[in-house]
């Protein structure tokens, strides 16, 4: 470069001392409001003294202008650089105390939850409602007060069997009782829907048993049953086949022995191979590899005769299963009663 | 009941160890235990009611023969008679009662009474009967051998000549072989002779007429009775016994003849017995025998599938059943004993057991419903009021509908009536819950006692309230309760006990939940509630509930001695409603503004008085309200305490300025001055 020595020389001077004296000043610097005070007291629009070196130049001109010009935009630079790195300096130093006084222990137990849940037996119940719902059935129910006649007649039981002893009766005030089962409201469906249906239901259901291990006097079932013209006991095999592996897992395999049920002919009892041991015999299953898992069957002519349903027009099937016992068996429970004793020690475990 | 695998084995061969039971529950014979006696196995067996027919050793053979295609080796019968002994001129029996069908009776000489040889003795005790001398014992056999109950007299112990058969008069006593006296009514049937009742029919004999060492000559008695009039009499004397146990489950008139027979043979063969040339053979009125068509198309529709004829022919066949061909399949004869079989469909049945169920298909069917898949409305809400209940902390119960008055009575009332179990478990269960609430305070109890502290529990169950007549009312509630510490003790945050506002809290985040009607809660005394504690629920103008802390008392009554706080809604004529349409409002265009008021109120006054005040302010820009601090402070005078409420200011037409903010504020504040008897602060 080639300028005026002495014009350049005494510009040249300016700005270094300006530097100079911008290194000084930036050596006390401790946060970014100083910091951004520093960058207006030498690159401000006001009151910069760089901005006065560029002011200046007016006043020059010729190769004293382009040498003052030069040293000018020298010290910006080499002062704006020194800004940026304080500023990086300053900015991460600012972030590490910020992040040191914001650290988390994330070992540190959460905030405890504030959850309830709903009992195993609605659990279950809701599992075992999630496939019949999944194939097109219904979900309704009916009263738990009953007659005589919807829960033991209209099925079949011939009076003063003991069929009917089997099913022991909590009896109310003239012939209304505590139903014994959920197929009452079989014959009260039927009676107020036309083929083809499908539904089950669910409720509470009573009898008079003293509670032990494996009786409750008040246990939940859930009933099913599908109507339609041409409907077989393979098709209820089958049906009951896919339930099982639905709720006890895809490997499940299931047994049909000949039963008895007043309301259904044929009629049959359903074994799954246990959940808990897949088949080997385990506790749960009492070494047999087998559960009980609902009895069924095709709907006796009778009922079709006492809802006013043509028996040589209409075929179907029923089953009921005990949710309680369903869940102990999934559950692994060893005493029913625990149901409904209502220990939040038990129910906890069921986390939903 | 109990069986001998020997003596079932002596009729047809029978697979091994438990591929025996395996076998037997694919007929439908479920073998509930199995314990070794000796070189036998005594199976006990759970029989269906409907098969009063098989359930003898013979009846089980013929089905596991037929099962397995094996022979049945059915006992021969040969004996010799005397023509010089008639049982027509020793001995009469008169029929005075249509609940004896049928009467056979037969007379043995000579009888030589002792103890049975040890094979008849081995079968009677692998079943569990006690062997007694060889008369009972062949009667107890032939029972267990062909079904038919029968029993042996002492002729030489009968008054005047022979048996009657008729009802009992009231007040005639009987001691029955098990040593009891009876006294009978009019409406038991009775076995007598000329002066005295001898047996009570179909269930038990008696110890006058019975066979004993020094009997020489005997009546054997093989009958059919009326099976409802043999229930009721053994319900009514508590007597269930092997031929009761039978009877009532339906014997037939046929049959008697072969099991007399063979009782005879076995009196000839083990107590050398000179046997009767004939019988009295009393008979009433007999059905015909029942004649079923079966259509071979009907096989396959209720089975889905076919099943080749000569195989029905086989299995109804091997039943005992008489099958004509026709042309859409058999004709069948149904054999007497089978009094379970009068349709079509039960003949189905007898070829699908035998046809093996296992042997079947398994399909899925197209389900077809006119009425719809899924929940129907009332069991969707119940559910969702669980799953609500459960995400606010609280733990589903389930408590028993039977209760006791003494447990129910703090809540119900002391008045109130309830329904009553005719037969009841114990005093304990002897009414049906018309509340929720005591059986969730007994649960919080129990809890209390295995040293729960914290608890909430909610139930949805139906209650039962006495309706005129004998009539029940069903109706569904919803129960919650609260207990102890709501929050635990936590390193972010203090514990904090229940109170009610927790399961008002509760209570309204399940009403809104369901977009039910609002609630309306008013300060009422309340049965079982503390008072001071107890509101009123409403809904819709009708009282639906109510909730409060229970009476101290009453919650000691169940050990809890914590503040037990509960709300109890009747939700009958809310659950299944049909959800009222959502009507989307515009998210707000203008910013909404805060202020705070701090009121000092008298002790004593409502928060009802700030609903009161603010839903009547209309005129004013008020867009939302919350009460924000409730201070109670020595600082402040006597009697009073300070509330905060933050309200909150917000046009849907503009911005509100400060002054428009600050003319609605000073409004409300003057509005919640006035109302509430308050002082700004
Ligand atoms: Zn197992």
């Amino acid at each position: 470069m080639s300028s005026d020595p002495n014009d350049s020389a005494a510009n040249a001077g300016d700005a270094d001392g300006i530097v100079a004296r911008f290194e000084a000043d930036a050596l006390g610097i401790a946060d970014l409001d100083a910091l951004e005070e520093l960058r207006a007291s030498y690159l401000g629009r006001k009151r910069g003294a760089v901005t006065a070196l560029f002011q200046a130049l007016r006043e020059l001109d010729g190769d004293a202008k382009r040498a003052a010009g030069a040293a000018a935009n020298r010290a910006r630079q080499q002062i704006g650089a020194r800004l940026e790195q304080i500023e990086t300096e300053l900015r991460s130093a600012a972030t590490a105390s910020r992040e040191q006084a914001e650290l988390v222990d994330v070992t540190l137990p959460a905030i405890p939850d504030n959850l309830g849940g709903l009992h195993p037996i609605t659990q279950t119940l809701q599992e075992i409602q999630n496939v019949f719902v999944s194939m097109g059935y219904g979900v309704v129910d009916g009263p738990e007060v009953e007659t005589d006649w919807y829960n033991f007649g209209a099925l079949n039981f011939p009076e003063e069997h003991p069929a009917r002893d089997e099913q022991d009766t909590m009896r109310l005030a003239g012939d209304l009782l505590l139903r014994t089962h959920t197929s009452p409201v079989q014959i009260r469906y039927m009676e107020q829907h036309q083929p083809p249906l499908a539904i089950i239901v669910p409720g509470r259901v009573y009898r008079r048993d003293t509670p032990d291990a494996t009786h409750n006097p008040m246990f939940v079932q859930c009933e099913g049953l599908l109507v339609d013209t041409d409907i077989t006991l393979a098709d209820l095999k089958g049906t009951l086949d896919h339930f099982a592996k639905a709720l006890f897992g895809p490997g499940t395999k299931t047994r049909f022995r000949p039963g008895y049920f007043p309301f259904t002919e044929p009629s049959a009892e359903v074994d799954a191979t246990c959940p808990a041991c897949h088949g080997d015999g385990c506790r749960v299953c009492k070494g047999s590899g087998w559960v009980e898992l609902l009895g069924c069957g095709m709907v006796h002519p009778a009922l079709f005769e006492n809802v006013g349903y043509d028996p040589t027009k209409v075929q179907g099937f029923a089953f009921g299963m005990g949710v309680d016992r369903i869940a102990a068996v999934r559950y692994g429970l060893r005493d029913i009663r625990a149901y409904y004793d209502n220990d939040l020690r038990f129910l906890r475990q069921f986390t939903s | 009941m109990r069986f001998s695998r020997n003596w079932i084995a002596a009729y047809t061969d029978l697979p091994e160890g438990t591929a025996l039971h395996e076998a037997m529950s694919m007929l439908g014979l479920v073998v509930d235990d199995a314990r070794p006696h000796g070189d036998d196995v005594t199976l006990d067996l759970d029989f269906p009611s409907n098969r009063p027919d098989a359930m003898n050793h013979l009846g089980i053979a013929r089905e596991m023969a037929l099962s397995a295609n094996q022979p049945l080796r059915t006992p021969t019968v040969e004996f010799p008679v005397d023509p010089a002994v008639a049982s027509a001129e020793l001995t009469r029996v008169e029929l005075r009662d249509p609940a004896c069908v049928r009467f056979l009776g037969r007379v043995a000489i000579d009888v030589s009474v002792g103890p049975s040889p040890q094979w008849l003795c081995d079968r009677l005790e692998a079943i569990g009967l006690r062997p007694i001398n060889n008369v009972v014992d062949i009667t107890n056999f032939v029972m267990w051998e062909m079904g038919r109950p029968m029993h042996a007299y002492d002729m030489d112990k009968l008054r005047g000549d022979g048996l009657i058969v008729r009802r009992a008069t009231s007040g005639e006593k009987l001691v029955t072989l098990d040593d009891i006296e009876r006294e009978l009514s009019a409406e038991d049937l009775v076995i007598a002779d000329h002066e005295r009742v001898v047996g009570l029919a179909g269930v038990m004999g008696g110890n006058d007429a019975g066979v004993t060492e020094t009997t020489r000559r005997v009546l054997l008695e093989c009958a059919f009775f009326d099976a409802v009039t043999i229930r009721r009499m053994a319900k009514r004397h508590a007597m269930h016994t092997d031929a009761s146990h039978r009877f009532e489950r339906g014997l037939s008139a046929e049959g008697i003849d072969a099991a007399v027979e063979r009782a005879c043979g076995l009196l000839h063969e083990l107590a050398s017995a000179t046997i009767s040339v004939d019988s009295l053979d009393m008979t009433g009125a007999l059905p015909e025998p029942r004649q079923i068509a079966l259509r071979s198309n009907q096989i396959r529709a209720l089975l889905g599938v076919d099943v080749e004829p000569t195989e029905v022919s086989r299995i109804l066949s091997g039943l005992g059943f008489q099958l004509e061909a026709t042309a859409e399949g058999f004709t069948a004869t149904v054999p007497a004993p089978r009094v379970d079989v009068d349709r079509e469909v039960d003949l189905i049945e007898e070829i699908a057991r035998f046809y093996g169920y296992g042997n079947l298909p398994g399909t899925l069917p197209l389900v077809r419903s006119r009425t719809g898949g899924g929940l129907q409305p009332v069991l969707l809400d119940e559910m969702q009021l669980r799953t609500t209940a459960a995400s606010m902390g609280f733990w589903e119960a389930m408590t028993f509908v039977f209760t006791s008055q003494t447990e129910q009575a703090p809540f119900a009332g002391e008045s109130s009536a309830y329904v009553e179990l005719a037969n009841p478990l114990s005093e304990a269960f002897a009414v049906m819950h018309r509340n929720l609430t005591p059986g969730l305070l007994a649960a919080a109890g129990r809890n209390r006692s295995v040293g729960q502290q914290a608890i909430r529990l909610f139930e949805i169950g139906r209650t039962f309230v006495p309706q005129t007549g004998t009539a029940v009312g069903e109706r569904r509630r919803m129960g919650l309760l609260a207990t102890g510490e709501i929050a635990a003790p936590h390193w972010s945050a203090d514990s904090r006990a229940a109170s009610f506002s927790d399961v008002k809290g509760a209570v309204e985040t399940l009403w809104k939940r369901m977009s039910w009607p609002e609630l309306q809660w008013a300060a009422a005394p309340v049965e079982g509630i503390q008072t001071g504690t107890g509101a009123e629920i409403s809904c819709e103008g009708s009282v639906v509930g109510f909730a409060g802390k229970i009476d101290p008392a009453v919650a000691a009554t169940a050990s809890v001695e914590s503040d037990v706080w509960v709300a109890e809604l009747d939700i009958e004529d809310f659950a299944g409603r049909e959800r009222p349409a959502l009507e989307l409002a515009p998210l707000p265009r203008y910013p909404a503004s805060e202020r705070d008021v701090s009121l000092l109120v008298k002790n004593g006054t409502l928060y009802a008085g700030v609903t009161v005040a603010l839903g009547a302010a209309t005129d004013v820009p008020l867009a939302d309200y919350r009460l924000l601090g409730l201070y109670e402070g020595d600082d402040l005078p006597d009697g009073t305490s300070v509330w905060t409420l933050r309200l909150t200011y917000r046009s849907s037409e503009r911005t509100l300025t400060a002054e428009d903010i600050e003319v609605a504020h000073d409004s409300v504040v003057e509005r919640l001055v006035k109302e509430l008897d308050a002082e700004r602060r």
